[in-house]
């Protein structure tokens, strides 16, 4: 499981996040919510490791992150960005196996080349591994590296659990590819794993997320249930929005409808 | 090679070298040799090609060291600094001149070109970075503006010290400026070899990490890679190769920029592939240049450098002008 506690985190005069503690745990997907600027990124970053220089810790499988160390996390930890800048001729395959980096020293083993074939079916991209990944959409690129961060956390380690942080992951894909991705988020996270997901649309949220995690101006304004903190109160006031509630007849899972600005 | 050995101003046959190493070696084959032969090639002929070999496996090792870490395909030594700070460094001994160094240590004065190389080199590398780089990223306009602005400097004053320089020094300065292999020796060929040859292999353990640095600093360090740290020793690494294959044979430019570039375009851009063909395109490739501004204007030659900006820099507008072409959205260079 994944702590974090009391963090806070400012640029200059400027508070980022302001005393944020969460508790995340494995076998929820949990998503993090909130208007642009609200530091949700932020707060996933510090998660990562990726900004180090906040107050507050944060703590996995109740070991304190140091703040220094990149290694030994990285066999059991993924981190996959809303883009990537890769702009060299790599092809697919070469791209995915850096997911194995941390596994293996000098040269990929048998198992790591198996593991990148599976992590790649997995995202449907089978038939891609010898494409050159410049040549690739948008959302295909996003594919290939859905497919490498899978590829670092492919294994289950014994006594620990994995992590999978995704940040704003869909914003290129199309619809199906979508619902493909957090599917198989939550599978992901149904299997022993703490994932986190920073997201922008709350109807997804509704659908996939087990625990939601709402942020405005560094704080948190709820945290709980998807349905407990994803109501029309909350939405209404975070992002100064009127809306209504329709209720799907048969998933039961209830759907928003935006009616105007406050 | 062995045609390399051949041409030149002094003719020499295979049957010749054959001897010479053989003599060199400790035998004694019956067969006569012409000293002069045997002298061109023992005493200049080999240590030249064997020096030629080295500076350009590690030129162009260090381009593609330099592209994997700017992220961007048209890095190269020249370009960012490197060669023309240890040109600078280089030039600043040639007219404080050796031999104040020499009174001190009879060492020191061997070894302060090529370190006072590398210290001026590291500083305009580093200079070329940090500027260029904010939060961790790279801006390539800014880096080629700040480049071209950190080479200006550098090559002015190089241009100030051989103004004030007295008539040989600036002669040399200026034929070193370009480049030449004219001056390879013994003394050259340990020395270069011995930094250079660690430093490639150095750099091959490096290969995966940079592999991963091409996904951005972030992804890089979620991957498990410090990235502060191999910043920091790939442009160590670069500075030594390039500061003492400058010190021993001039700037010589593109070679860095056009060998990596060459083989992404045979086979992808991973690195631990890219290292290893690098050294060997690299070596092949300066030697050939080196024939050519040998055979040019013969029996007097060219500066070396000349040859390889001659071609690289037509060369380099190409590939610009073809990856704008299949990358029209931003792509490489964005």
């Amino acid at each position: 499981m994944l702590e974090v506690k009391n963090v806070s985190y400012k640029i200059g005069e400027h508070q980022i996040l302001d005393n944020i503690s969460a508790l995340f745990e494995p076998g929820k997907l949990t998503m993090i919510l909130g208007p642009n600027g609200s530091g949700k990124s932020t707060l996933l970053k510090i998660i990562s490791n990726e900004i180090n220089n906040y107050s507050g810790s944060v703590h996995y499988d109740k070991k304190l992150l140091n703040k220094k160390d990149t290694g030994s996390v990285s066999k059991i930890r993924a981190v996959l960005s809303q883009e990537s800048e890769l702009s060299f001729p790599l092809t697919v395959e070469e791209v995915v196996m850096m997911g194995r980096y941390p596994h293996f020293n000098l040269r990929p083993s048998k198992k790591d080349t198996e593991i990148c074939h599976q992590a790649l079916k997995r995202m449907k991209m089978d038939s891609f591994h010898e494409r050159n990944y410049l040549t690739l959409s948008g959302g295909e690129k996003q594919r290939v590296h859905f497919a490498r961060v899978m590829a670092q956390i492919w294994e289950q380690p014994e006594d620990k659990y994995r992590y999978l942080l995704l940040d704003e992951p869909i914003a290129s894909l199309d619809l199906n590819y979508q619902h493909e991705f957090l599917k198989i988020a939550k599978e992901v996270a149904q299997q022993n794993t703490v994932t986190i997901v920073v997201i922008h649309d709350i109807n997804l949220a509704l659908q996939y997320a087990d625990f939601v995690l709402l942020i405005n101006k560094g704080k948190i304004v709820a945290m709980g249930n998807t349905l407990e903190v994803i109501t029309v109160e909350n939405i209404q006031e975070i992002y100064a929005l009127r809306c209504r509630v329709v209720q799907d007849k048969t998933s039961h899972i209830p759907y928003f409808i935006v009616e105007s600005s406050i | 090679m062995f045609l390399a050995i051949r041409t030149g101003a002094v003719h020499i046959t295979y049957r010749e070298i054959f001897i010479s190493l053989a003599k060199a070696f400790g035998f004694h084959p019956d067969a006569k040799i012409e000293p002069i032969q045997e002298g061109v090639f023992m005493q200049i002929r080999l240590p030249r090609v064997l020096l030629c070999v080295v500076i350009g496996a590690g030129l162009s090792v260090s381009g593609a060291l330099m592209q994997a870490l700017f992220r961007n395909p048209i890095v190269e030594p020249g370009l960012i600094g490197t060669s023309s700070g240890a040109a600078f460094g280089a030039a600043l001994i040639f007219v404080v001149g050796k031999s104040f160094f020499a009174q001190y240590s009879q060492l020191l004065g061997n070894m302060i070109l090529p370190l006072s190389a590398c210290v001026f080199s590291f500083i305009a590398t580093m200079l070329v970075y940090r500027l260029s780089s904010s939060y961790g990223k790279v801006t390539v306009t800014i880096m080629i503006l700040v480049g071209v602005a950190i080479n200006a400097i550098a090559v002015s004053c190089t241009g100030f010290l051989s103004y004030i320089a007295r008539d040989p020094q600036a002669r040399s300065i200026t034929f070193w400026s370009l480049g030449t292999f004219s001056g390879a020796n013994w003394n050259s060929v340990c020395l270069v070899y011995a930094v250079v040859i660690p430093c490639i292999f150095l750099a091959l353990r490096y290969s995966k990490a940079l592999n991963a640095l091409l996904l951005g600093e972030s992804e890089a360090s979620y991957l498990g890679i410090n990235t502060e740290k191999l910043k920091t020793r790939i442009i160590i690494l670069n500075t030594l190769i390039v500061a003492v294959g400058t010190s021993a044979v001039g700037v010589i430019g593109f070679v860095g920029l056009i060998v990596p570039h060459l083989l992404r375009m045979i086979k992808g851009s991973d690195n631990r592939f890219l290292i290893i063909g690098s050294a060997l395109m690299g070596a092949v490739i300066m030697n050939v240049a080196d024939m050519v501004s040998r055979i040019v204007i013969a029996p007097a030659e060219l500066p070396i450098g000349i040859v390889t900006s001659f071609v690289g820099a037509p060369v380099f507008i190409w590939i610009l002008r073809r990856q704008k072409g299949i990358h029209s959205k931003g792509g490489y260079y964005a």
